[in-house]
């Protein structure tokens, strides 16, 4: 997807230093040959001064495959491919636009937070207009931004890990499994809501609806949180329905507001409704940490 | 949950099933009208007004339809004998 191939091309460059930092600990010598074969793509930037390409001078021979002709020749050539990758995902993603959306600070975000656990309060939801364009989320809390997303589907993947791990029975192809479908699910939704708004004829931009989808995270991390806390189900439930009123009310009225008609609202309940069945759902994994009456009596 | 494998089924399945939707069929007589099927005995073969409801999801269908069909074959010729290998 074009947002997966934004966050690729920085991300892979932190997870390489990232990964140098923590190999200390661990056997030096392995260290060092891992260093040597994936010492490849520093930063790249397109257009920069291209390297000279490693002279071969005896392809056949096997021993050629370790040593440093060999390194220089994978990073000369992954220079390339990164920069030809990092040329194309730049034309397909609108990386303006998608800088609107992370143009956030931490006034904002404690902001929407309450906004998101607490909307009743809330008088006008109308996204505020300046230099004939809306309000970046830096400026007006009520506009919707990509960064509580993100944050809240990574926070919502290690929460259940952690969960899954309290119960013991955490293994690293649950946590593929969970990740994979995770983003399988907020893709479906995604395009369900595009189709929808299709169908209706509303203007919803995507970003804005992935923005929507994604913020019922935080309030399944706030129902989790607080039955892992509270270890019961009465508790559970009433953070389910807290938390669930206040994600309805808070999504039906900013996608009503920016879509101003009467198919709007009918958009924004659907899109609302959706959202806060998917977070009962998505929030059912908490319940593994209640200790069932099984528990009680065995431990008698 | 929601496994990944299971997702891409459903939402080949319901696209399957916007894809089998008829208008209408040539009659086996010779020289008879075209035989209603179920979305012409509906109503909904052409999309009168392009920007109502009714019309966008004609339009939808239409396209479904006509896109659609030939690589649909493929996917479903693809996940039928995966599915058959993985039991």
């Amino acid at each position: 997807m074009d947002q997966q191939g934004f966050y690729v091309d920085s991300s892979q460059q932190q997870q390489q230093h990232g990964g140098f930092q923590q190999a200390p600990m661990q056997q030096p010598f392995p260290q060092q040959q891992q260093q040597q074969h994936m010492q490849p793509p520093p930063m790249a930037p397109p257009g920069s001064a291209q390297p000279q390409p490693p002279p071969i001078t005896n392809p056949f021979d096997p021993s050629s495959l370790q040593g440093p002709l060999m390194t220089s020749a994978v990073s000369y050539a992954a220079q390339q491919h990164l920069g030809n990758v990092s040329q194309r995902v730049q034309g397909m993603v609108n990386v303006n636009q998608l800088k609107y959306y992370f143009d956030v600070d931490n006034k904002y975000v404690a902001l929407k937070l309450q906004l998101l656990l607490f909307p009743y309060l809330q008088k006008s939801w109308e996204r505020g207009i300046k230099d004939d364009k809306a309000m970046t989320p830096r400026e007006d809390k009520r506009s919707p931004d990509l960064y509580i997303p993100s944050m809240a589907l990574v926070t919502y993947i290690l929460l259940v890990s952690w969960v899954q791990g309290a119960t013991g029975n955490f293994n690293a192809e649950q946590l593929s499994l969970l990740c994979s479908s995770t983003i399988g699910l907020l893709v479906f939704e995604n395009l369900a809501a595009k189709l929808a708004s299709f169908v209706l004829g509303v203007q919803a931009p995507l970003y804005d609806i992935m923005a929507f989808t994604s913020y019922k995270f935080v309030s399944v991390i706030v129902a989790i949180l607080a039955t892992v806390i509270s270890r019961s189900a009465t508790v559970y439930y009433l953070a389910c329905g807290w938390v669930a009123a206040a994600l309805f009310y808070f999504t039906f009225r900013s996608l009503a507001a920016s879509t101003a008609s009467k198919k709007g609202s009918v958009f924004a309940v659907g899109v609302a409704g959706v959202q806060v069945l998917l977070a009962f759902l998505l929030s059912t994994s908490g319940l593994a940490i209640i200790p069932t009456e099984v528990d009680a009596t065995e431990a008698a | 949950m929601f496994m990944l494998g299971s997702l891409f089924e459903a939402a080949l399945l319901l696209v399957n099933a916007v894809a089998i939707l008829q208008d209408t069929t040539p009659s086996l007589h010779e020289g008879r009208p075209p035989v209603k099927r179920f979305l012409a005995k509906m109503g909904w073969t052409h999309a009168e007004d392009e920007t109502s409801v009714k019309g966008k999801i004609i339009t939808m269908i239409n396209a479904v339809r006509t896109l659609m069909r030939l690589p649909l074959i493929f996917v479903n010729l693809l996940v039928a004998v995966y599915l058959i290998l993985a039991g």
